[in-house]
């Protein structure tokens, strides 16, 4: 038995026909093209733009881990001591009660953080839309960012005017607003004053949300090369230079924009949702 | 003969059970939320160990060891993944503490205090 190898071509193929003025054919036309060769580059592009997304999340993913730990230990230690504690209180009600209420406080900011980390464990490649309120995604990334805010004394502020919705692949839109987050705590860091600020609002048709830094802002001779990939105004070693090109490609594909901002005093990206019918306000 | 024990944590609440898990006759201990507060304390009352946090608000246990008295030895107590810091610290302590490691220093710290009185 033999087999053949078979080999797919994507074909394009347009066709018209002209009528007379008693709507009967008097010509057909038509083309058709090989465009495999198109097909093929752009699955490719696809999968590359894939690859570099995930390589992203990880990077991302490696910067959060160790201020992350400090956010579980320290819960972790208050369960653990407040176990201890409960033999030793067994016959006072009222501390009892006490230690209870610490053990599930503390619980409850473990599943917050664990919960925040579910935005980096998929690996499917398929967009999975839904409509989602953009000040809980925000609030979501800044308690990952959180930690890392903390280690540097960098003031995370969130200035919220705006209750609407957008549709969107809640985590691929969170893996951009954590990126703009980073890179405006690791610009402020080094200033005296240290703050990453994020403003959410509404205007006219669109929902916008801007990540500002105290940071000494972005040399004007590199601005045009922000959004590219692996470009980057950090030090080696300290980040890979994916994220704003991955952002707008992200934003990108959920019809959104980015923007940096230049007409503010302090570096400010503008991230631009367009609303529609679906955009309705929480209750 | 007490020993005398600072513990500086910016999380209220760890140093509350510090406090309520480790406090007997023989260990007194004293807990600040804040580095200024524990600094000054330090240079007043100075106590036969100190524990401090890496990680507080503005500053970190590195920091404020630096701050004080270098004779008095001290634990710093960490919830960071990171296993090397600068400093001349008695031990490093990973959270969660264990009650365990906590117990046997002081045990040995008392034994040494009544062989040295």
């Amino acid at each position: 038995m033999s087999f053949q190898k078979i080999k797919i071509f994507w074909l394009e193929a347009f066709g018209s026909a002209e009528c007379d003025s008693d709507n009967l054919v008097l010509t057909l036309s038509g083309t058709c093209q090989d465009i495999t060769e198109l097909v093929l580059i752009e699955e490719k592009s696809k999968l590359e733009r894939a690859k570099a997304q995930h390589s992203a999340k990880l990077a991302s993913l490696g910067e959060m881990a160790a201020g992350i730990a400090h956010e579980i230990n320290n819960p972790l230690s208050i369960i653990s001591g407040s176990a201890q504690l409960l033999e030793q209180y067994a016959n006072n009600p009222e501390k009892l009660f006490e230690k209870k209420l610490s053990i599930i406080s503390a619980t409850e900011r473990i599943s917050k953080i664990v919960y925040g980390l579910r935005k980096f464990s998929r690996t499917s490649y398929k967009n999975k839309y839904s409509i989602k309120s953009v000040s809980h995604i925000i609030e979501e990334c800044l308690i990952l960012t959180d930690a890392k805010a903390k280690r540097h004394s960098v003031a995370l502020i969130f200035n919220k005017v705006s209750d609407s919705n957008v549709e969107c692949d809640e985590i691929e839109i969170s893996q951009v607003f954590i990126n703009l987050i980073n890179n405006g705590i690791d610009a402020a860091m080094s200033q005296d004053e240290k703050w990453v600020q994020i403003k959410l609002f509404d205007f006219e048709d669109h929902i916008i949300i801007r990540f500002s830094d105290s940071g000494k802002g972005i040399d004007t001779n590199v601005i045009h090369k922000l959004f590219q990939p692996f470009f980057t105004t950090k030090n080696i070693g300290e980040g890979t230079g994916l994220g704003l090109s991955i952002a707008k490609g992200i934003l990108d594909e959920h019809k959104a924009s980015i923007e940096l901002i230049s007409a503010e005093k302090n570096t400010c990206f503008e991230v631009k949702f367009k609303k529609n019918e679906v955009n309705a306000h929480v209750s | 003969m007490s020993l005398k024990v600072v513990y500086l944590d910016d999380e209220p609440e760890l140093c509350t059970l510090f406090e309520e898990m480790f406090s007997s006759g023989n260990v007194i201990i004293k807990t600040f939320v804040d580095a200024n507060a524990a600094i000054d304390y330090v240079r007043i009352n100075p106590p036969d160990i100190i524990f401090l946090d890496y990680r507080l608000r503005q500053t970190t246990g590195v920091q404020v060891a630096i701050k004080m008295d270098n004779l008095i030895p001290k634990i710093l107590v960490t919830g960071d993944l990171t296993e090397e810091f600068s400093g001349d610290f008695f031990k490093v302590f990973h959270k969660p503490i264990l009650n365990t490691q906590i117990n046997e220093l002081f045990t040995q710290l008392i034994q040494q205090q009544k062989i040295t009185a």
